[in-house]
């Protein structure tokens, strides 16, 4: 281990010691350095052990490592086997991570197995799989004739319950889109459409499908959630009818309005006591968001009432050309408000080109306007249930071009979610910590800023001064 | 054992540059501290969307506390690169090693006495997190779980600054010695390499992944297990050194 000669040692001094024997000198040398490579081997050894079998506790005041009581009430729910496929690069960081949160769920069900595939080194069985090579976790169960899958590009405890969530259901939601009025179609790539919002949709197990309410006057039973998608082109009195028939039944519906168009919708107006109000809506805060005209309407937190879809929402909500909506309550039906435009919005009823403003005395009105509204009525049927209703003033907002933009898909996820009836969903929650929020405005902070940043240093500086007078003078 | 410890103690207590670095330290400490608390009164409305959210005493302790435990690869060998060095130069060791003590105790109490005076500066570090309970409930499990990772990291810095100073008679090379091997120890996983199994050592070996755990209230057996196993090397390596110089020194008389 060392080839020093002694160190203490003073050679060609007055007392130099005698020169000990060389061989027993260099036995001892010998036998240091052994020693040193047992130990070393043997702290080597128990380092890989404890590698090997490694225990862990979670003893922050949330419980912060550990997984939400509904992720352990999920995947202790299924009694087949999990397979998570996990297609990734080599890179270490990202495969611990997906190791470790896996861990965590298979701590609770063993039947979850991980497996990772390289897209480097095995193209052939991501190509099978028709995975994303740039990073995908397929998470599947059942088998050939039962066989369900997830994929998730993002990884979290909240998608990764979200998927095990959906593959607990036997069957997919459907959702209905109604189909003939020149509305918004889930089958066109284009701007205005909705092609993307069913592929998402169908990531969360929604199954999205057109019908003519002229060739189904009734409609299905197995709807889950009826969209009106902004039509263009007048209802016949028939299909009103339908509606009005499959809404007083308690079907969930989902009635995204364009003012502009007046397409004989009055009577499911009145049976909801929601009508859009004239004119479009403009918003001056926009502006601070970047964008280019104030037809946009930026919703932000502010404008979020507390309600089971709004929840832990990260960036704004934006609206392209939305219409504000006029509530009249009705008996039977509680109505709670989605969202609002901010303060600096208005109606314009005029056109929208040079310098528009709010202009008093006039039709128009300034905001905060409702925007957005969730009806809930109970329905009296074998099974007592709730009957979910949303009318959302603006239907571009989900329409391809603007889907990615702000939060807008992530509402949209949540919305459907919740009109679908599918709150396990939206009632993924962990505990917040009791020490979450710091008033900035406290004066201990100050206080304390400044002992700790000048005090305590000051006291320091001068107990070193006094040490230094006192070895001066002692 | 306890005498060498209280005599190194007083050794570092009574000598001016330690209170110096203690009041740079602090100065640190302080500054570090603050922004690190105005960044989180800054994000605390996003950070409470999270999924599990930190709160403050967890915000502190991964972003204040584990950072500040990289200074202890510096200041541990400074404080540490006297302890066998200087004895050596001035051949006060030959006259410690004939006092009634084995050589096990001279190296326990030689680390005692600078792991001490260590512990009382990183309490310096904690004082700050700790008066946040002026102003909100802290997660005090969390808080003093990286007390204990500090001490961890300050353990494994002052044995390996003692071995090294016991390795030379120059304090300097000492302290450049131990700084240098602990800073390599500290990063040596964070490079990719093209083999997993060396990737998985290299991981294994480093110091910064396995201090994760103790900042943000999680007890790993793993990471408890590499300090003390480190720790008792470099402790261990230490004793064989002075023994051996033992063996020369009595073979030489």
């Amino acid at each position: 281990m060392n080839h020093h000669q002694p160190l203490n040692q003073q050679p060609g001094g007055p007392t130099e010691p005698k020169r000990p024997d060389h061989r027993l000198r260099r036995t001892q040398q010998w036998l240091a350095n052994i020693t040193g490579v047992l130990l070393t081997l043997v702290i080597a050894s128990l380092l890989y052990l404890s590698h090997r079998w490694p225990a862990e506790a979670d003893i922050s005041a949330t419980n912060r490592h550990s997984l939400s009581e509904q992720s352990v009430r999920t995947v202790s729910s299924f009694d087949q086997a999990i397979r998570v496929t996990a297609v990734l690069g080599p890179d270490a960081t990202q495969r611990q991570a997906v190791k470790k949160l896996v861990a965590q769920y298979s701590k609770h069900n063993p039947r979850l197995q991980l497996e990772f595939i390289n897209p480097e080194t095995s193209p052939a069985r991501v190509r099978e799989l028709d995975a994303n090579p740039g990073g995908e976790l397929i998470i599947s169960t059942g088998d050939a004739d039962l066989y369900r899958e997830k994929r998730l590009q993002s990884l979290s405890e909240r998608s990764f319950t979200g998927a095990l969530t959906q593959l607990s259901r036997n069957a997919n939601r459907q959702v209905v889109f109604v189909t003939g009025h020149d509305e918004r179609t889930t089958q066109r790539q284009t701007n205005g459409d909705f092609a993307e919002l069913a592929a998402r949709l169908t990531q969360l197990g929604l199954v999205t499908r057109e019908i003519s309410l002229v060739t189904n006057p009734v409609i299905p039973e197995d709807t889950d959630l009826l969209v009106i998608a902004a039509p263009r082109k007048p209802y016949f009195p028939g299909e009103v009818a339908t509606l009005l028939n499959y809404v007083s039944t308690g079907g969930n519906i989902l009635w995204l309005i364009d003012e502009q168009h007046d397409v004989g919708l009055k009577a499911l107006s009145a049976e909801l006591g929601i009508e859009p109000l004239p004119g479009v809506l403009l918003d001056a805060s926009s502006k601070s968001y970047g964008a280019e005209n104030p037809t946009f309407a930026v919703i932000d937190h502010s404008n979020l009432p507390d309600h089971p879809v709004n929840r832990t929402l990260g960036n704004p909500l934006l609206l392209p050309a939305a219409t504000a909506l006029n509530l009249t309550p009705l008996a039977g039906q509680s109505s709670r408000p989605l969202f609002f435009s901010s303060e600096q919005s208005w109606t314009e009823s005029g056109p929208v080109a040079g310098a528009v403003r709010f202009d008093e005395n006039t039709t128009e009105q300034r905001g905060p306007l409702l925007l957005g509204i969730a009806l809930q009525r109970q329905v009296q049927t074998l099974q007592p249930r709730e009957q979910r209703i949303a009318v959302i003033g603006d239907a571009d907002w989900l329409a391809n071009q603007w889907i990615g933009n702000g939060a807008n898909l992530e509402y949209a996820q949540r919305l459907f979610n919740w009109l679908a009836a599918d709150d396990a969903q939206l009632s993924f929650a962990t505990a917040t910590p009791e020490d979450a929020f710091i008033n900035p405005a406290s004066r201990t902070i100050l206080v304390m800023g400044g002992g700790f940043l000048f005090g305590l240093p000051l006291i320091f500086l001068i107990i070193a001064a006094m040490l230094w007078r006192q070895q001066r003078n002692g | 054992m306890l005498t060498i410890a209280a005599r190194e103690f007083n050794a570092l207590f009574r000598s001016p540059l330690a209170w110096i670095i203690a009041a740079i330290l602090q100065i640190f400490f302080a500054w570090y501290f603050l922004s690190t608390l105005e960044q989180y009164i800054l994000i605390q409305d996003k950070l409470a969307l999270q999924d599990h959210p930190p709160g403050i005493t967890a915000f502190v302790t991964f972003r204040y506390l584990a950072p500040c435990s990289a200074l202890l690869l510096i200041i541990c060998p400074l404080l540490t690169m006297r302890s066998y060095a200087d004895e050596y130069r001035q051949g006060t060791f030959t006259l410690l090693r004939t006092a009634p003590v084995s050589n096990s105790a001279i190296v326990m109490g030689k680390f005692f006495g600078v792991y001490a005076f260590v512990a009382l500066l990183l309490c310096l570090a904690l004082l700050m997190p700790l008066c946040l309970v002026y102003i909100t409930n802290v997660d005090f499990a969390t808080l003093l779980w990286s007390l204990a990772g500090l001490l961890a990291v300050a353990a494994l810095c002052t044995s390996a600054g003692m071995l090294f100073s016991s390795l030379t008679r120059h304090t300097l090379v000492a302290a450049i010695a131990s700084s240098t091997l602990l800073i390599i120890l500290w990063v040596i996983g964070k490079h990719a390499v093209s083999s997993p199994v060396i990737q998985q050592a290299l991981g294994t070996l480093a110091t910064s992944s396995h201090l994760g755990s103790f900042f943000q209230g999680l007890v790993s057996s793993r990471d408890i297990v590499y300090f003390v196993l480190l720790t008792s090397l470099f402790i261990g390596l230490t004793m064989i050194r002075v023994n051996n110089l033992g063996w020369q020194g009595s073979q030489g008389r």
